[in-house]
């Protein structure tokens, strides 16, 4: 969790310990980080998520398992950055629409429950992928 | 109920911006959609709206069923009940006989509710459509997203109100019909049909026993599912230069408040 301009409100981050730990216990190949910040005016949140991903210190393999929600209070956008190896499991419909809800709640309830309802639906739609690739796994696909 | 239902014309809403300090306004409710979806949050996907839009307009034009899906974008006052806005919206709205409003508030993003009535409905009929409005409710709540879950709502609930017109036409088709007699005629007794029924119940008992029979085999268990579960690591092709991540295609905007 990074929120260096405090826009969580106190308790927030107690809150979201239980969803947290529930996801990270379920999947522990993957990270999730939560980031929310006030960028300088112009600069893209999806640029700045992309630059940070890739040369933040202290890479390794297993950054290709991360995920990065970055919400940039500045253009009042949220932007969800998969690693590479997460990019089949994120890059569809379903978590598009997840985030969706992540920002209408954020309008109608604040951040904390905004950002508990993305942690909920974030293990949700691990699952659905997870069963999604064992099925394949169990049966995969003729080749021609 | 009607007085209560236009005293509710007059909400008090919040006003959505920081949750924690909305004030409340009165507010009219507004005007009908020119369709049978209003979303002013732009919530649902231009896709998903559009083929809702198809759908209920086909279901109003063939069946005269009005159902109107709404995303309602601001705070109800802590005294009013989604379902009391739900039964406003649909006794406003609708000019048909029998209606349904599916309702998706702020409070509750991720519960639906519908809500269904119509114009001089007998009892039989109020309960027969509130039960449909309970299942359509229940089977949504099986889908995936929130999204999902408001859109399969909404359908199932449409052909639903289609099923309970058609009954409600047929019975006052029945009712006013001619009167005639209900006996079956006596070749109907004949002993070759008294043979093929008899046979027809035998097949059936004898379906039933092998049925009955199978079902009272032990099945194996499934083997329980991890409670740690990792994927594979997929074949992994940089781009950009970009060692761990190729960037995101998924960006979405904060909603604009209303009051803003």
């Amino acid at each position: 969790m990074v929120d260096p301009a405090r826009f969580l409100p106190a308790g927030a981050i107690e809150e979201l310990q239980a969803p947290y730990h529930e996801l990270q216990a379920r999947f522990p190949q993957i990270v999730l980080t939560l980031a929310l910040l006030k960028l300088a005016p112009g600069t893209s949140p999806r640029e700045f998520a992309f630059w940070w991903f890739n040369d933040a210190p202290g890479g390794s393999e297993e950054r290709q398992w991360h995920l990065l929600l970055l919400i940039d209070a500045q253009s009042g956008t949220l932007c969800l950055t998969p690693g590479y190896a997460l990019e089949s499991a994120v890059l569809s419909r379903p978590w598009a629409e997840a985030l969706s809800t992540t920002a209408a709640t954020v309008v109608s309830r604040g951040w904390t429950e905004a950002l508990c309802t993305f942690l909920t639906d974030a293990r949700t739609l691990l699952d659905a992928h997870w069963l999604q690739t064992r099925a394949e796994q169990a049966s995969p696909p003729d080749h021609p | 109920m009607i007085p209560l239902l236009f005293s509710l014309a007059l909400l008090t809403v919040g006003v959505p911006g920081d949750s924690d300090h909305a004030t409340e306004t009165p507010q009219a409710l507004p005007a009908a959609p020119t369709g049978h979806v209003l979303d002013r949050m732009d919530w649902l996907s231009e896709e998903r709206r559009l083929t809702l839009e198809a759908e209920l307009s086909r279901i109003h034009k063939e069946h005269d069923v009005n159902l109107f899906v709404v995303v309602w974008d601001r705070r109800l006052p802590d005294d009013q009940r989604p379902e009391d806005l739900a039964a406003l919206i649909g006794h406003t709205w609708s000019p048909g006989e029998v209606w349904g409003t599916v309702l998706l508030t702020p409070g509750a993003i991720n519960r639906p509710i519908a809500v269904t009535g119509g114009k001089q409905l007998t009892p039989e009929e109020d309960a027969h459509l509130a039960a449909a409005a309970a299942y359509s409710v229940d089977f949504g709540r099986k889908a995936w997203t929130d999204q999902d879950r408001l859109q399969q709502t909404a359908l199932v609930l449409s052909e639903e109100l289609v099923f309970a017109r058609q009954t409600m036409t047929d019975n006052t088709t029945a009712i006013t019909g001619s009167a005639a007699p209900l006996l079956p005629p006596a070749s109907f007794l004949s002993p070759p049909l008294l043979a093929a029924a008899g046979g027809l119940v035998l097949l059936a008992v004898t379906l039933l026993w092998f049925t009955l029979r199978r079902r009272k085999q032990p099945t194996p268990e499934p083997a329980p599912e991890p409670a740690t579960r990792t994927f594979p690591a997929p074949a992994v092709q940089t781009r950009l230069g970009a060692p761990w991540s190729g960037g995101s295609s998924l960006l979405v905007p904060l909603p604009t408040k209303p009051s803003a």
